[in-house]
């Protein structure tokens, strides 16, 4: 680097010659470059695992591909007619259906439970202590798992939660395998799991959040909903919406939970974009297909961020 | 200087010439052996692998086989690694992606007819009859037509490239039984109306004094629905197909038989409504824990599920012929469901040939008499053994295997999208309709539209 900033120092002064030694050359090509080399494997590593994938579902989406000419690698080019199957199936549109759903109740429900026990127990540290280990406990729990659990306590014949009804004299449900409840309770075991993630993210913004404001605004007169409404809120933005777009994200792609619960049933009940996509690549053996889907859903994602990152460096803007 | 350096070039050009040719030679002669391994010879000309890898669902099967595959080690000298996963689509995910990538392993696989058209088709599986044809490699007292033919035309296909081949041979052949309690019902019934009112006075919503729960269970899952209903359909007088593999299965006698079959649930109420999910294990609990007094259920397990010491109900169960439709001049007609579990090999083996000898132990008399009475309630599907009163007087887990066997069908084996009809469109349609989702009529359908279209775009129709 000495030689580096000897040659610059150099130039400054109006000498316009290059690095006269190899040496001095070699110091200014690493200088140069020294950051590239260094990110290198990174961005290979970032390119084979992400780019590629992304790159050869782009190109098996527009071919024929099934497993019985994969590994043959006959699969004629069928440009755009698997978008135009996928559009056309009624199945997307209900599957679609069900995501919009399954995303907006898991993700508002998430939100408005987290966010009212974190202003709840905002200032109670007693209560955060006691509160903390339990609500994270469902957080390390992984997806299948959370499932799994879920599946033993509601299943119908020897499930817990129906033999708690029996016992307070109520009726017992089928919750899993009923066409109205089964998607209620898929949405409410998802709130379970998130709530946590949300909740702690949330009071976080709430801890770092400068007491001034509110003090203020209590001092003139405002009462509690009025500060939550004109004051918490407002600066807690920034991080809502981040929360916001990455539980939006998940809950869209989420799989495994749903699948170990009803695999999509009954019936298609609980078959959201991603349940469809997995039947699409996997019973109906459509690959090509499925990996049109998987393009169409990276679109919906993508405008989803798109929106809510907007909205984000606006607010950070106001 | 020019003269040295024209000398070198023409020297080195030589050189490369050489090196070219010799090891086009060597390519040559590694891909003519290659042939030669494949298609002739003994076992000496392939390499002798260290180990066989098995792919096998964790199940009484594999249970059976674990306890004497020290028989196979100490024939050949060759370790076995098993590669489990559970039963059911796990196992189906695994196996078929380990295969659809082009992995050499599993060498050895354990799959049953439904998947046999996938995998062959795909050109996954080593068709069979050339190693059964090589004279150096076969056991001469192999007997291959000791196997029940039904059995063996299970196990063929026509490949990628239409020629109809072996690519499974038979392991062992499971069916349905009417399982009932016989504390509870002494005469089973024996036809789906008799079924019908036998579980209507064991459902407590209906007769208050009823023992049991439910009356009886069925298999609504997805991938499990089909089998069952199979059963009625058939012998309703329906079909799946026809000759021509025209759609047959939203026919005027399959829509009456599915409305018989799902009216269990969504008219009588006589089944648990968790039956949507229900698969094999959950009739089997169904029937341990006293939930109903009879069920449809596949014959594995039935040394299990029949113990005492291992069933609070294992002495009062019985079995006898599922139920049927009675026809016009008498006869009942019945027709049980078979499912085969066979054994292939992987096309991407290197030990091809050794794999093969795995397949040939395991289907052998000598592997399925010792494996057999290991799992419980698997019985192997050579007329020999069937026949072979001593056998089942010594494993007495397997009543009624021949007069099932005589009336059984099994899923259609005739063309390679068998499995996309059965996992994408069939199942998933009978589950919508169980569901209450759809009418039956509708479910059928639609599944008939789409399994046309499929076989249209395959090039099935003209």
């Amino acid at each position: 680097m000495a030689v580096v900033r000897e040659w610059t120092a150099r130039q400054t002064q109006g000498d316009v010659t290059g690095p006269a030694t190899a040496g001095e050359r070699l110091s200014v090509w690493l200088d140069r470059w020294l950051g590239w080399i260094m990110l290198a494997p990174s961005l290979l590593l970032l390119l084979a695992l992400t780019t590629y994938p992304t790159l050869f579902s782009l190109v098996n989406s527009v071919r024929d591909l099934t497993p019985f000419n994969f590994r043959a690698g006959t699969a004629p080019f069928i440009g755009l007619r698997n978008y135009v199957r996928i559009f056309q199936d009624p199945s997307f549109w209900w599957s679609a259906w069900i995501s919009l759903i399954f995303v907006f109740a898991t993700v508002g429900l998430t939100f408005l439970i987290a966010l009212s026990l974190a202003l709840a127990i905002e200032r109670d540290q007693i209560l955060q202590k006691i509160l903390s280990p339990i609500l994270l406990l469902p957080l390390m729990a992984t997806p299948t798992v959370v499932g799994l659990i879920w599946n033993l306590l509601l299943t119908t014949d020897h499930g817990v939660v129906n033999y708690l009804m029996s016992v307070a004299g109520l009726p017992q449900f089928d919750w899993l395998n009923t066409q109205e409840l089964a998607l209620v309770m898929v949405v409410l075991v998802d709130v379970w799991q998130h709530v946590p993630f949300m909740f702690f993210a949330l009071l976080a913004g709430l801890s770092v959040m400068s007491a001034e404001p509110t003090e203020a605004a209590r001092i003139d007169g405002a009462n509690w909903w009025q500060v939550q409404r004109y004051i918490t809120l407002p600066l807690l933005t920034p991080i809502i919406l981040v929360v916001v777009l990455f539980r939006m994200i998940g809950a869209f792609n989420t799989f495994d939970m749903i699948y170990i619960l009803t695999q999509g049933g009954p019936g298609t009940a609980t078959q959201t974009l991603s349940i469809f996509l997995y039947h699409t690549a996997f019973r109906a053996k459509q690959m090509g297909m499925a990996a049109a889907l998987s393009t169409v859903m990276l679109l919906i994602v993508g405008m989803m961020t798109f929106v809510l990152i907007r909205r984000l460096y606006r607010t950070g803007e106001s | 200087m020019g003269r040295h350096l024209s000398l070198l070039i023409r020297r080195a050009s030589l050189l490369a010439l050489l090196l070219a040719t010799g090891l086009s030679m060597v390519c040559g002669l590694a891909a003519l052996s290659a042939a030669a391994a494949g298609s002739g010879g003994g076992l000496s000309a392939e390499p002798k692998p260290a180990e066989l890898r098995v792919a096998m669902y964790v199940s009484s099967h594999y249970q059976g086989i674990e306890k004497v595959i020290g028989r196979f080690t100490q024939k050949t000298g060759i370790k076995v690694v098993f590669e489990t996963s559970p039963q059911g689509e796990p196992y189906y995910k695994k196996v078929s992606s380990s295969l659809l990538a082009g992995q050499a392993t599993p060498d050895v696989l354990f799959f049953n007819d439904g998947m046999l058209s996938e995998f062959a088709g795909s050109g996954w599986l080593e068709p069979l009859d050339q190693f059964l044809a090589n004279k150096e490699l076969a056991d001469p007292t192999y007997d291959i037509n000791d196997f029940l033919p039904v059995l063996l035309q299970a196990g063929r296909l026509a490949g990628p490239d239409g020629k109809r081949q072996l690519y499974g041979l038979p392991n062992e052949v499971s069916s349905f039984y009417l399982w009932y309690r016989t504390d509870l019902i002494t005469n089973p019934p024996q036809t789906w109306d008799e079924y019908l009112e036998v579980a209507k006075k064991f459902t407590q919503s209906v007769n208050p004094n009823s023992p049991t729960k439910y009356g009886t269970v069925l298999e609504g899952a997805a991938n499990t629905a089909v089998k069952e209903w199979l059963m009625w359909l058939w012998s309703f007088g329906g079909d799946l197909f026809d000759q021509q593999l025209k759609v047959t299965f939203n026919s005027p006698q399959a829509k009456k038989s599915l409305a018989a079959n799902f009216d269990l649930l969504l008219k009588y109420k006589v089944v648990p409504p968790g039956v949507i999910k229900y698969g094999h294990p959950d009739i089997t609990n169904a029937l341990k824990t006293s939930l109903v007094p009879m069920a449809l259920k596949w014959t594995s397990g039935y040394r299990d599920i029949t113990d005492p010491t291992k069933s609070p109900v294992g002495n009062k169960l019985a079995v006898s012929l599922v139920p049927g439709v009675r026809q016009a001049n008498g006869p009942i007609k019945r027709v049980p469901f078979v499912q085969q579990w066979m054994w292939g090999v992987n096309a991407n083996s290197k030990y091809k040939k050794h794999a093969f000898k795995f397949v040939e132990h395991w289907t052998s008399k000598e592997g399925l008499k010792a494996w057999g009475p290991e799992t419980g309630g698997v019985t192997p599907g050579r007329k020999s053994i069937l026949n072979d009163k001593t056998y089942f007087a010594e494993n007495p887990y397997y009543p009624l295997h021949a007069e099932t066997l005589a009336l059984a069908r099994g899923v259609p084996n005739n063309f390679k999208e068998w499995s996309q009809v059965h996992d994408a469109i069939l199942g998933p349609a009978l589950n919508e309709a169980v569901a209450g989702q759809k009418p039956y009529d509708q479910a059928l359908d639609e599944a008939a539209r789409s399994t046309e279209k499929l076989l249209r775009d395959a090039g099935y129709y003209k």
